[in-house]
């Protein structure tokens, strides 16, 4: 997890600095409703105006990587903009099966350590959640928007954005949000440097512990 | 059969069982109490622990399932097809049922993540299932189709770790094929399912199926929840339990575990017959014991009884001791003791009953027993003498009755030491002795009293005193004279007054001397009764005043008409009833009856002086005159109106005891009068200091006063000694004329005599005195 945190941290990081001459500065904070700050929280802005959007920023196809690591996804949650390959590496020396019935792309794909597989393309937004069929623990997401501009909150809950002047639609996804929460748009019209805070408004979901839970199992 | 709750043996038997069957009982109670209870305590425990090892397969069964179910939920073609249920739900259902198969569970259903049936093998009444419920751990119980189920629900999540819900799988287990007799032989009861009081079922034969006995829904519902009963029901006799497996009211599902009564209390039963054995043979043991003990104490007691009754008939025997037992042994030896004082005391008794102290002879009872053992032998002829001292009462009287006493014993000794062989001698009483000399039927009697006699002939020589003593003695024979002991003492006692009599040595038995014998006999034992009776009466003859020829006084004479032997003479029975004393009664009686014909007469305007005979032994009794004064004051009478007339005979006896009451019966004012005058043989000396009023000259001088010269003359000398003395003179048994003519002459002034009447009876009396008297005057 922290490094995935970081991985993205750089990457955002990259970004600002690419277009840091031609935009604003625009700082989020996301807060929970105790007002500790959350991290990994997908943040991304809609431009109201697609085509405003910096062709060079929109890679009609770009790739990511969503690595196995340890019997678990690496990252936990990839955020990609449509019409991404991700590719699907194996770091560990065993078998995965990694699949998906999400309808933003239902997938299956078996993943053998020494053997590179094929790059899946997605171009449907949406959330994608990712199971492995052999490691019933291992869960991953990966989330498809259409812009550019989208990134997670690090440490401190702190987002940057280089963003041209014109108007927004801000965004926020993570599968445990709440509804309410996850339903969250804020319209911004950046002509200048903009620091917000988004905070949630109900208490996100406890993490799934399906495994911890089952005592019936103990006899085993 | 009678027990005798009085007897010691019975006693401390029925104590000793009574103390044993109160210990037993209580024993028996608070042991068979606490087993029962501990029985009881057992069986409630087995049932809660096989409550629990129910619970705890059901539960069991559960994990089972859900291990299961869990499995499958986890299967990635299973999600795929869950994934494309809308579209192909045939493949699903068709894998859920081999899922099914492979679990041997009873039905599948696969819900929506809002718990509605996608596929299913079980209608379902509720289109919503409560996954909630049942996909908790744990027994999870669902009706379906009136079918209980152990039912699990698992989620389906199509990402195993997401939190997201695609669906949800539920399977179920027939609860019903969980009874059966495996599950029987671990719980160690029979178990019966029971779905809303009516059995599922059951491994106990009689509630199996709904059409067995037990089975009635009465029968169940009065089985109650969690609490152990017995029931017994047609004949079959059960502990139960039963306990609820669900929390649905409306289909209450429940197990009842059941088990024989005998076989749940078999504990107690085994312990209570084997205590009732044992019980058995400790009341055995101890009855025999007790019985053993209680006979120890008992027998000895019973010889002790036996012994006693042998006392109490006199006969003696050596007494046995038995020291087994201290109270028996000391009891013994005080019978013992008291057998011994018995024997002392009986031997000294019978010496005092059958020996004279005195002469140390056998007495009269000895005599009598002796005499009835011969005659009950019947082998001997014997006689029978009695033996009377000649003037002993003057020995007595002269030198004292020790002296006497004395006689008495030098008498008995020589006669012991001189009768011959087989004699038997008694010493009666006074101065009579007894003798038994067996003998031959036709024995000389003077040979026979011979040696008695001999004992006489010599002078007896006591204190110096030479004493020349003869003896009278009566023979009686046995058997010629009587066979009867009182008999032959009777005729001997008249042989000896006949003895007496005659002053010979001897006298033997003769039926000539005994004419009145018996009957005076039987007489004086009669005569109370008849003065009681009136047997007897008081007749009345006149005595009349010469001079006048009028009636003075009557003499009252006593006739006894007896009911067997008729008319009695006073001359008969007066001198017997002198001899036994009973002439006091009939004096007193005389007395009182002639005072009543004394005021009868007085009544009819007679005063008539009242004449009484006393005899000799009513001068010696003191107490006549004592009576004579308060019959005159009862009757109220004048004292001279009664005469006292006594014979001379009567006041020679004791002279001065006569004269003195004599005496003192004039001094009262009573008339004397000297009755049978000139028949005694008392003195002038005597007649001087007599005081009567009156002489009566003997009959036998006025029978025959006119053909007798020496008669005349005796009556004319008598008459003139008594005019001389100043007394009055009576002549009795005048019979003619002449004779009343000639005592007139001479002087005499009263007449008694057949010439002019003879004793008249009491109702006749006062008409014959009323008819003189008339004739008196007419003439």
């Amino acid at each position: 997890m922290a490094r995935t945190f970081n991985c993205s941290i750089v990457s955002v990081l990259m970004m600002i600095i690419s277009f840091a001459s031609q935009a604003k500065n625009t700082h989020i904070q996301v807060i929970d409703v105790d007002k500790a700050p959350l991290s990994n929280i997908v943040v991304y802005v809609e431009p109201e105006n697609k085509s405003a959007a910096p062709k060079g920023i929109l890679p009609n196809s770009s790739t990511a990587t969503m690595d196995q690591v340890n019997r678990q996804f690496k990252p936990h949650i990839l955020v990609v903009n449509k019409h991404t390959k991700i590719d699907f590496p194996n770091s560990d020396n065993i078998k995965h099966h990694v699949y998906s019935f999400s309808p933003a792309k239902t997938f299956e794909i078996k993943l053998y350590s020494d053997e590179q597989s094929t790059p899946i393309l997605f171009n449907d937004v949406g959330e994608v959640t990712m199971g492995c069929n052999i490691h019933d623990w291992m869960l991953g997401y990966v989330y498809i928007v259409d812009t550019p501009w989208f990134g997670k909150t690090d440490k401190l809950g702190n987002i940057k954005f280089d963003l041209p002047d014109g108007k927004y639609t801000l965004k926020i996804w993570h599968p445990l949000l709440q509804d309410l929460d996850q339903s969250f748009t804020q319209e911004i019209d950046i002509s200048s440097d903009v620091k917000l805070t988004i905070n949630l408004k109900e208490t996100m979901k406890p993490k799934h512990e399906a495994y911890e839970d089952d005592d019936e199992l103990d006899d085993y | 059969m009678t027990i005798n709750f009085k007897s010691l043996q019975n006693r401390i038997l029925i104590r000793f069982i009574l103390l044993l069957m109160i210990t037993i009982a209580i024993i028996l109670f608070v042991t068979l109490e606490q087993t029962y209870r501990h029985s009881e305590s057992q069986i409630n425990k087995q049932f809660n622990t096989a409550q629990a090892v129910f619970n705890d397969k059901l539960t069991n069964h559960s994990k089972t399932l859900y291990r299961g179910i869990s499995a499958i939920s986890k299967d990635f073609s299973l999600k795929k097809l869950v994934n494309n249920a809308k579209n192909d739900p045939r493949s699903l259902l068709s894998a859920m049922n081999n899922q099914q198969r492979r679990l041997k569970t009873d039905f599948s259903a696969l819900l929506s993540s809002d718990a509605k049936t996608i596929v299913s093998n079980i209608s379902s009444s509720s289109k919503v299932w409560p996954v909630e419920k049942i996909s908790q751990a744990g027994i999870n119980i669902l009706v379906l189709n009136d079918t209980p189920y152990l039912v699990r629900a698992v989620p389906i999540r199509l990402i195993e770790s997401s939190a997201k819900i695609e669906a949800w799988l539920v399977m179920g287990i027939k609860i019903k094929k969980l009874i059966n007799d495996p599950l029987k032989n671990i719980l160690g009861f029979d178990v019966t399912l029971v779905l809303n009081n009516s059995v599922e079922v059951s491994t106990y034969p009689s509630l199996a199926s709904p059409n067995n006995k037990l089975a009635s829904q009465g029968f169940i519902n009065a089985i109650p929840i969690n609490k152990r009963e017995n029931i017994s029901f047609q004949g079959e006799s059960l502990a139960l339990y039963q306990f609820v497996i669900n929390d649905n009211e409306s289909e209450k599902l429940t197990i009842i575990f059941t088990l024989d009564k005998d076989l749940a209390f078999i504990n107690f039963t085994n312990l209570a017959s084997q205590l009732i054995i044992a019980i058995g043979v400790i009341i055995l043991f101890t009855v025999f014991l007790s019985f053993r003990f209680s006979i120890s104490i008992v027998r000895p007691l019973k010889n002790l009884v036996n012994i006693a009754h042998k006392i109490q008939y006199g006969n003696y025997a050596e007494i046995t001791h038995d020291a087994r037992v201290t109270e028996v042994n000391k009891l013994s030896f005080a019978l013992s003791n008291m057998q011994n004082a018995i024997q002392q005391r009986e031997k000294a008794n019978h010496q005092l009953a059958f020996y004279s102290a005195l002469t140390e002879l056998p007495n009269r009872n000895h005599f009598i027993r002796t005499m009835n053992e011969l005659i009950e032998d019947a082998t001997q002829q014997f006689a029978v003498i009695l033996m009377d001292i000649d003037r002993f009462k003057e020995i007595n009287d002269t030198l004292g009755h020790e002296y006497g006493d004395q006689v008495l014993q030098a008498i008995a000794k020589r006669l012991d030491e001189n009768l011959v062989q087989g004699a038997y001698i008694a010493y009666l009483e006074g101065d009579e002795f007894a003798m038994l000399l067996p003998c031959q039927a036709s024995v000389n009697t003077d040979l026979l009293v011979a040696p008695a006699i001999k004992v006489f002939e010599q002078f007896f020589e006591i204190n110096n005193i030479q004493l020349d003593v003869s003896a009278s003695m009566g023979i009686a024979m046995y058997p010629e004279d009587s066979t009867k002991a009182d008999g032959l003492m009777q005729f001997a006692d008249i042989a000896l007054y006949v003895c007496k009599d005659k002053h010979s040595s001897y006298e033997l038995y003769n039926e000539k001397f005994n004419t009145h014998s018996l009957l005076r006999l039987n007489l004086m034992s009669e005569l109370r009764g008849s003065l009681e009776n009136g047997d007897l009466q008081l007749y009345y003859q006149p005595q009349i005043e010469i001079a006048t020829n009028k009636v003075k006084s009557i003499e009252c004479l006593v006739r006894w008409q007896h009911p067997e032997h008729g008319f009695i003479f006073p001359d008969d029975f007066i001198p017997l009833a002198e001899q036994t004393g009973n002439i006091r009664y009939l004096t007193k009686w005389a007395i009182e009856e002639a005072l009543k014909q004394h005021n009868k007469l007085k009544a009819n305007g007679f005063h008539i002086h009242m004449a009484v005979n006393i005899s000799a032994i009513d001068l010696t009794d003191s107490k006549l005159v004592e009576f004579v004064e308060i019959a005159l004051k009862q009757h109220n009478v004048v004292p001279n109106m009664l005469m006292l007339e006594v014979t001379e005979s009567a006041i020679m006896s004791d002279p001065q005891k006569a004269i003195a009451i004599l005496a003192e019966l004039k001094n009262m004012g009573i008339q004397l009068s000297i009755d049978d005058f000139g028949t005694g043989y008392s003195s002038m000396e005597q007649l001087k200091r007599t005081p009567v009023n009156e002489l009566k000259i003997d009959k036998s001088f006025v029978l025959e006063l006119i053909s007798s010269d020496e008669d005349a003359i005796i009556v004319k000398s008598i008459t003139d000694l008594a005019h001389n003395l100043g007394l009055s003179v009576v002549a009795e048994g005048v019979e003619n004329k002449e004779s009343l003519e000639m005592l007139h002459k001479i002087g005499v002034e009263t007449a008694q005599g057949y010439f002019i009447s003879k004793a008249i009876h009491d109702d006749d009396f006062l008409p014959w005195l009323l008819n003189y008297e008339n004739e008196n005057e007419n003439a």
